[in-house]
């Protein structure tokens, strides 16, 4: 009795574990997304589901059901080095010095020699793509951005390249580069392209300083000619304004001198007038009082009748 | 108690056969089912499938992801005889996979063939063209995207009918010069870079002189402007003054030219000056008289 109890309670005990482990079993299809991620929902290896958005969700246990989850919101970001003449171990231009002896570079339209390094910026944006379409997406990306840096570059002059064209660059690149992916259905969007560091290779930088430094010393050459300039012209104008001034102060000196020796005239003639014999003596007599003793000599000759020579008599105080 | 062992015999039976013969096709691959290495079936869509179980047929699973690679480096002649190195990438996928599975078995097998493909391709393609088919400042002129389409599709067929694979994208990787071709472009960039340098100098004197010109002209006329006015308002000034002395004058001609006299000798005579009076002159007239008086 007691062995059929001992049995019987076993078995109970054994049936208790076997409905635990088929509820965890059923319980193991719980699964979770998170914020940032898109679930795909596979049963057979079919897809069901390709957009599962975030939260708590249920799929039917292994085998039959299986999750793959994609971070979707996540910007990924890789280097291009491609170009660059950083030649660490076992990056790509360190793999192709070693095949062909060669410094990475790429080439301008104008034919000159850049060194470019460039950043991307990247998020999947179709997580059924991403994950079934292309087997490595990261290097197919890096393949496109470097095929789409050498077409840029084939077409642009080394100035363009090396000053103002950057922003260009960038957007081409950036379109490019999305329309070739989109093509090729790789999941992949590109947000963000950078040029980082373009630059003449180290043996010839050194002429490019000296175009910047050249370009440097226009603008100063020009800039003391404006300056000389600048110091002339106001030079001139002040010489200028006192010429007129001069000139100024003659025509108000002549007009006032007029009218006062014209007043003065006016003052003798209206006494002149009242008594002309009188007032033109006077003035005579004035005149010699005046002028006479500044005369270093007087002489005085008296003319006698019919008598020639005269005879001078001096009297001066001199 | 028989029955029921029965029962777990038949269950056992059918979980096996099922598990030796029930097989998933996911996403990524293509199936292709073999009996002892005949091909059957190709399955192209994913999901739960059934074959013969155990060694009686056999699951082949082929990628079906596109695959990329990079082709080796090689030198080659452009039309023009200018010497190229090309790198390429090439994106490809399985289009057939029982081609696929009876021609190589490996993708790294394909991608050597492929890649060999390819630089021959090139290698024919590129004496079509010249070095201004490269690189040009005329984008119109740059031809890599039609020498890529002409490889593409030059090789598509080829890899079909051969490997069972399609190829879907070719393109430049990496164009460089050899080691030699670099250094004379170098110095050909040194010596373009010397002459800018030397332009800009030029134009900054070129420039600076022009200001100077134009500012010396400025200030020359600058002061013709001010000598013309000046002498304009001194004309001015001139002939107001005679107008007024016109005026004034013109009451008595007589006693202006008296008064005018009795000045220009107030201005003539003067220190040093001699000068002889006659005694009959206005002055001594008197003086005179007296003398002859005696008084």
């Amino acid at each position: 009795m007691e062995m059929k109890n001992a049995i019987l309670s076993s078995k109970r005990f054994i049936s208790y574990i076997l409905i635990v482990l088929i509820l965890l079993y059923i319980a193991s299809g719980i699964y979770s997304i998170a914020q940032s991620q898109v679930g795909i929902h596979q049963r057979f290896g079919r897809i069901i589901n390709p957009n599962v958005k975030p939260g708590i969700h249920y799929a039917l246990p292994w085998p039959i059901d299986k999750i793959d989850k994609v971070s979707v919101m996540i910007v990924q970001r890789i280097l291009i080095n491609d170009f660059s003449s950083n030649l660490e171990q076992d990056s790509t231009p360190y793999v192709f010095h070693r095949l062909t002896g060669l410094t990475p570079n790429c080439i301008s339209g104008d034919n000159n020699i850049v060194n470019i390094i460039c950043a991307i910026q990247y998020c999947v944006s179709n997580p059924v793509d991403y994950l079934f379409r292309i087997k490595d997406n990261e290097r197919l990306l890096r393949d496109i951005i470097c095929n789409s840096i050498i077409k840029c570059l084939a077409a642009l002059r080394v100035d363009e390249i090396l000053t103002y064209g950057k922003r260009k660059i960038e957007t081409m690149l950036k379109t490019q580069t999305q329309e070739k992916l989109d093509i090729l259905n790789c999941g992949l969007i590109i947000s963000f392209v950078e040029l980082r560091d373009v630059r003449p290779p180290a043996t010839v930088q050194g002429a490019f300083d000296d175009v910047i430094n050249a370009k440097i010393d226009k603008r100063k050459i020009i800039s003391q000619a404006q300056s000389r300039r600048n110091e002339q012209l106001p030079l001139a104008n002040a010489t200028a304004t006192r010429v007129i001034e001069k000139a100024k102060m003659y025509k108000l000196e002549k007009i006032l001198t007029a009218h006062g020796e014209t007043q003065r005239f006016s003052k003798q003639l209206e006494a002149y007038r009242k008594m002309k014999e009188v007032t033109k003596k006077r003035l005579y007599f004035e005149f010699a009082k005046e002028v006479f003793p500044e005369i270093e000599k007087v002489y005085i000759v008296d003319r006698e009748e019919n008598k020639n020579p005269a005879r001078v008599k001096i009297f001066s105080d001199k | 108690m028989k029955a029921k062992f029965l029962l777990l015999i038949i269950v056992i039976i059918v979980v096996g056969s099922a598990y030796y013969s029930l097989f998933t096709v996911n996403e990524k691959e293509f199936v292709v089912i073999t009996r002892f290495g005949k091909p059957v079936r190709t399955l192209d869509k994913a999901g739960l499938y059934i074959k013969r179980p155990g060694f009686l047929e056999t699951v082949n699973r082929v990628e079906k992801r596109a695959n990329v690679f990079k082709t080796q480096p090689i030198q080659l002649l452009l039309g023009d005889k200018n010497p190229l190195i090309i790198t390429c990438y090439v994106c490809w996928e399985i289009a057939d996979p029982l081609t696929f599975l009876q021609s190589l078995t490996s993708s790294d097998i394909v991608n050597q063939k492929i890649g060999d493909m390819v630089n021959s391709l090139l290698g024919s393609t590129l004496g079509d063209y010249t070095i201004e088919n490269i690189i040009n400042v005329k984008p119109e002129l740059v031809k890599l995207e039609e020498i890529e389409t002409r490889i593409l599709s030059e090789s598509e067929q080829k890899a079909i009918e051969k490997y069972g694979i399609r190829i879907i994208d070719v393109g430049i990787r990496r164009l460089a010069y050899p080691q030699i071709v670099t250094q004379s472009v170098y110095n050909r960039m040194k010596a373009e870079r010397d002459k800018e340098a030397k332009k800009y100098l030029a134009e900054g004197k070129e420039e600076a002189a022009k200001i100077e010109a134009q500012t010396d002209k400025e200030v020359a006329k600058i002061i013709a402007e001010a000598n013309k006015e000046s002498e304009i308002l001194k004309g001015q000034g001139d002939k107001e003054a005679m107008t007024i002395y016109a005026e004034a004058y013109s009451q008595d001609r007589a006693f202006f030219e008296f008064t005018k006299s009795l000045e220009a000798c107030r201005e003539v005579l003067k220190d040093k000056s001699t000068l002889i009076l006659s005694t009959e002159s206005e002055i001594l007239k008197y003086l005179k008289y007296t003398e002859k008086t005696g008084e």
